[in-house]
C-alpha cells in the first residue's frame, strides 16, 4: 500500500478514527493489525519473516536484560545481532556475493561457484531491521528496559508510518508512547495535515515530475544523451531522490502526528549544508546517527590514531552504501562520501581561513555530493563511470543539443512549459527550505502549536498545487527498494 | 472534527473552481501554430491534415503550400485514431469555416488498436463544447474505473503547465511550428544497422478493431454530409516494418474498409524509397528528409485531383 494512493487515504482516515473512538487499552491492538494490513498489502507472506526478526530480539531483549554475566550478555547480543543480520543477508545480499563469487570464478576461468535465489526483497527490510537492533543495542547498554508485552513490541517494529522506509526510530522515543493516552487535539490535527500535505507535495509535485526526466536520460539510449542533459538528469535525481524520500519522512511524521505521536525529523536541509560532514548530520538523519552510535563509535571513531580514524570512517561509509542496495553501485557511493570526508578533514584549515575561501568549500563540497549521486542513480558501474566520463568529456552547447536538453521533459512541445514549471516549484521548494535556514522564519509546517487557519491555508494551497501539477499516477518511494 | 470538514470543503471547493475555470478557458492559453485551438487561429484553411505525430512527422507544411498553391493545416496529435477523430471533425466540419479537402491519416497500426486517449494535449486545446463532446465520447459504456480516473486527470491536472508557462511558451513555441507542422526541425536519419533492426511492439489480430471501423465510417458520413471531400493518405513506414506480416494483414483490412466506403486512398508505401534507412527517424517516423521526399510525391497527388 503506497503512500501515495487512494487505498492508503482511506486507510488512514479509518485507522486515525477509529484510534480516537476505541478506548485507551484497545488503542495499540488496533494500530498492531492496522500495520499488518498495511505490511501485507504487499508481499502478504513476508510478514512471516518480519515476525521471526521481532521474535528473536523481543526474546533476547529480556534475556539480555536478566543476564548477570557481562560475557553472557555479549553472548546474547552477539546472537541476536547474527540472527537479524542472517535475515538481511538471505532475503538481500545472497544473489549479490553470490553474483559476486561466480564473476570472481569467471575470471579464473572456472564455472558458476553459486546459484542465485532470485528472491524478492521484502519491502523496508532494511528498516525494521536496523530499528529492531537499535532496540537490542539499547537493552544491552542499559539505556532501555526490555519489553515485556510483546504485541507494544511487535508494534514499535511495525508502526505502520515508518514501517516501510523509517524514520529508525530508538527504542527510548518511541516504545513509551504506545502507552500514552493521546488526548484528541485540534493542533495535533492541523500539524499532522499540513506535514502530510508537505510531503506529498515533495513527492507527487517535485520528485515524481524530476523522475520523468531522471527517468528518460538515464533509461535506455543514456550512452547518446549530451553532457548538458546528463548534468541537469543529475541535479534533478539530486532534487528527486531528496523530496522523494524527505516527503515520505514528513509523511510518515504527520500520519503519526494525527493519533499524537512524535517521530523524529529525518532530513533538515541537507542542500543548505556547510559542508560533507554538515550534509551527513542534515541527510536521513535516523541512519546517519544510527551508524554513528552502533557501528562508528564502536569501531573507535576519531578517538585513535589519524589513520584508523580514516579507516572507520570509511567502513562506516562503505557498509552504509552497501546498506541501500545489494550493488557495488552503492558501495562506491558510499565510500566515495567517506573519501569526501576524510579529504575534508585534510583540508578544513586551508578553506577555514577566510569567508570566500568557505563558502567556495561549501560551493564545492555540495558539487561533490551532487557528482556521488550518479553512482546511487546508475544501475550498473559501467553506467556509472560512462556517464561521467561524458559529462567531463562531450560538452556542447549549441542550439540542437539545448533543444535535445529540454525536449527530454516530455518529448514534444509541453517539454519546455514542462521544465519552466518543474524549476520553478523546485525553487519554491527550496526558497521555503532556505526562509527556515536562513530566514529565522518558522513556517506553519514547522510550527507545533497555534495558527490553525493558517495551517489550514497552507494545507488547502498544497492541495491545490498536488491535485494541478502532481503526478497522479501512484509511484513507488525510492526507499521502499531498501 | 470540524477543523478538518472545512479543510476538505474548501480544498474541494476551491479545486472544483480551478477545474471549471479550466475547462471553460484552458483553449486560449493552447498553441496558436498547432492543434484545435491553430485550426481555430488560422481558418479558413483549403487542406486539412488530421491525424498524430505519424501526420506531423510526415508533411513540410511550407512546401506543401508552396506546391500545391493552397493553404493548408495539420491537426496532429500523438495517437489520434479515427475514434477520437470523430469528436473533433464533427466539431470542425460543423463550424463556418469549413475546409476544402479533408485529408484523414488512414495509419494501419493505429487502425488494429482498442481506442485509447494518447495525448491529452487535444482536451486541452479543445473549446468547452468539443470538451464535452471529448468527454462524454471518452466516457461511453463500457466504463471502467480506469476511464473516470484518466478523466479525472484530463479535467483537472493534464497540462497547467501551459497555463502557468503561458507567456513563455507564447514567446518561443510560435517558431517551433509552422500551420500545424514542424518548423525547421532536423530529425536525422538512421543508419543502416538501425534500420534493419526496426520492428513496433504490435501483435495480434490483423483485422480492424469494431470501434476504429465505425469511426472511419462515420468520418466519411460526416464529411460527405458537410460537403466537404475526404480522401485517406498512409504515410510510408521502413521497409523491415512495412513488411511485417501484421502491418500488411491490417493494411489490407484498412484499404478494404475504405474501398466500401469508395473513398481516395493514397498509399504513400506506394511509390516511395522505403529501404533508404535516412529517410526515416525510427519505426513509423519519417526523418526531415524522408518527409521532404514524401511532401513531393503528396503534392503531386494532391495536384492531380480533381477539383
Amino acid at each position: 500500500m503506497l503512500f501515495n494512493s487512494l487505498e492508503f487515504c482511506v486507510f488512514l482516515v479509518v485507522v486515525t478514527l477509529l484510534y480516537y473512538l476505541l478506548p485507551w487499552s484497545w488503542r495499540w491492538k488496533m494500530l498492531l493489525a492496522a500495520s499488518c494490513i498495511f505490511y501485507m498489502a504487499f508481499i502478504p507472506i513476508y510478514i512471516l519473516i518480519l515476525f521471526v526478526t521481532i521474535i528473536i530480539d523481543y526474546y533476547m531483549g529480556m534475556r539480555i536484560e536478566e543476564a548477570q554475566d557481562p560475557r553472557r550478555k555479549k553472548r546474547l547480543l552477539v546472537f541476536s545481532i547474527v540472527s537479524t543480520c542472517a535475515v538481511l543477508f538471505i532475503f538481500k545480499y545472497f544473489d549479490f556475493f553470490a553474483a559476486t563469487a561466480n564473476q570472481v570464478q569467471a575470471m579464473l576461468g572456472l564455472p558458476p561457484m553459486v546459484p542465485l535465489a532470485h528472491i524478492i526483497l521484502p519491502i523496508g527490510l532494511s528498516f525494521h531491521t536496523f530499528q529492531s537492533l537499535a532496540y537490542v543495542v539499547e537493552v544491552y547498554r542499559g539505556h532501555q528496559q526490555a519489553e515485556r508485552n510483546f504485541g507494544i513490541y511487535s508494534l514499535y517494529v511495525m508502526f505502520y508510518p515508518q514501517l516501510v522506509a523509517g524514520p529508525i526510530e530508538r527504542p527510548q522515543r518511541l516504545l513509551h508512547q504506545f502507552y500514552e493516552d493521546h488526548k484528541f487535539q485540534v493542533d495535533n490535527i492541523a500539524n499532522g495535515l499540513v506535514m502530510i500535505a508537505w510531503g506529498f507535495f515533495k513527492k507527487m509535485v517535485i520528485a515524481d515530475r524530476a523522475a520523468v526526466y531522471v527517468n528518460t536520460v538515464y533509461g535506455t539510449g543514456w550512452e547518446a544523451q549530451p553532457a548538458p542533459a546528463l548534468v541537469l538528469a543529475t541535479l534533478l535525481f539530486a532534487v528527486q531522490i531528496y523530496a522523494d524520500f524527505s516527503g515520505y519522512s514528513s509523511i510518515a511524521v504527520g500520519c503519526a502526528r494525527l493519533m499524537g505521536f512524535s517521530l523524529m525529523r529525518n532530513f533538515n536541509h541537507p542542500y543548505f549544508a556547510r559542508s560533507v560532514a554538515d550534509f551527513w548530520g542534515r541527510w536521513h538523519i535516523s541512519l546517519s546517527t544510527w551508524f554513528r552510535d552502533y557501528v562508528y563509535i564502536p569501531l573507535g571513531g576519531n578517538r585513535v590514531s589519524l589513520p584508523r580514524h580514516y579507516v572507520n570512517l570509511l567502513i562506516t561509509f562503505g557498509v552504509s552504501g552497501l546498506w541501500h542496495g545489494a550493488n557495488w553501485t552503492f558501495v562506491v557511493w558510499g565510500l566515495y562520501n567517506g573519501a569526501l570526508l576524510i579529504i575534508e578533514q585534510l583540508t578544513q584549515g586551508l578553506f577555514a581561513r577566510a569567508t570566500w575561501l568557505k563558502w567556495l568549500w561549501r560551493t564545492v563540497a555540495m558539487t561533490l555530493v551532487v557528482l556521488g549521486w550518479v553512482f546511487f542513480r546508475a544501475v550498473s558501474m559501467e553506467q556509472a563511470v560512462g556517464i561521467l566520463q561524458r559529462i567531463f568529456t562531450t560538452w556542447s552547447l549549441d542550439r540542437a543539443v539545448l533543444q535535445h536538453t529540454v525536449l527530454q521533459f516530455v518529448g514534444d512541445n509541453t517539454s519546455l512549459a514542462v521544465g519552466a514549471v518543474t524549476m520553478l516549484l523546485i525553487a519554491a521548494m527550496f526558497f521555503v527550505e532556505w526562509k527556515m535556514e536562513y530566514g529565522g522564519w518558522t513556517p506553519p509546517i514547522a510550527a507545533p502549536r497555534g495558527n490553525l487557519m493558517l495551517k489550514g491555508a497552507i494545507t488547502v494551497l498544497l492541495f491545490q498545487l498536488i491535485m494541478l501539477f502532481g503526478v497522479l499516477q501512484a509511484s513507488s518511494f525510492i526507499y521502499f527498494q531498501f | 472534527m470540524r477543523y478538518l470538514l472545512t479543510v476538505a470543503v474548501v480544498s474541494l471547493t476551491v479545486l472544483a473552481a480551478l477545474t471549471g475555470a479550466r475547462f471553460y478557458g484552458s483553449h486560449f492559453f493552447g498553441p496558436e501554430q498547432s492543434g484545435v485551438r491553430g485550426l481555430a487561429v488560422n481558418a479558413p484553411v483549403d487542406i486539412l491534415f488530421i491525424g498524430s505525430s505519424h501526420t506531423r512527422q510526415s508533411y513540410d507544411a511550407r512546401k506543401l503550400e508552396e506546391l500545391t498553391g493552397k493553404k493548408v493545416f495539420l491537426v496532429a496529435y500523438n495517437g489520434l485514431d479515427p475514434v477520437s477523430m470523430v469528436p473533433v471533425l464533427r466539431s470542425i466540419l460543423a463550424g463556418e469555416q469549413k475546409p476544402k479537402l479533408l485529408v484523414v491519416e488512414a495509419y494501419a497500426a493505429i487502425f488494429g488498436r482498442p481506442h485509447q486517449v494518447a495525448d491529452s494535449r487535444l482536451f486541452f486545446d479543445a473549446d468547452p463544447p468539443l470538451k464535452r463532446a471529448l468527454l462524454a465520447h471518452y466516457l461511453r459504456p463500457p466504463r471502467s474505473g480506469d476511464q473516470y480516473r484518466d478523466a479525472f486527470a484530463l479535467l483537472v491536472n493534464r497540462n497547467n503547465e501551459l497555463i502557468a508557462a503561458y507567456p513563455l511558451n507564447r514567446l518561443l513555441l510560435p517558431n517551433l511550428s509552422y500551420r500545424g507542422a514542424y518548423a525547421d526541425k532536423h530529425v536525422p536519419g538512421l543508419r543502416e544497422e538501425q534500420f534493419r533492426k526496426l520492428r513496433i511492439p504490435l501483435e495480434g489480430p490483423v483485422e480492424a478493431d469494431r470501434d476504429q471501423r465505425a469511426a472511419l465510417r462515420e468520418i466519411v458520413r460526416l464529411a460527405r454530409e458537410a460537403k466537404v471531400p475526404v480522401v485517406f493518405a498512409e504515410s510510408p513506414l521502413p521497409g523491415p516494418v512495412a513488411q511485417l506480416p501484421v502491418i500488411r494483414g491490417l493494411k489490407a483490412s484498412q484499404k478494404r474498409a475504405l474501398d466500401e466506403e469508395q473513398v481516395l486512398y493514397y498509399d504513400g508505401d506506394a511509390d516511395f524509397p522505403s529501404d533508404d534507412p535516412t529517410l526515416f527517424a525510427d519505426s513509423n517516423h519519417l526523418s526531415t528528409k524522408g518527409r521532404g521526399v514524401y511532401t513531393e510525391k503528396v503534392a503531386n497527388w494532391l495536384n492531380g485531383l480533381p477539383d
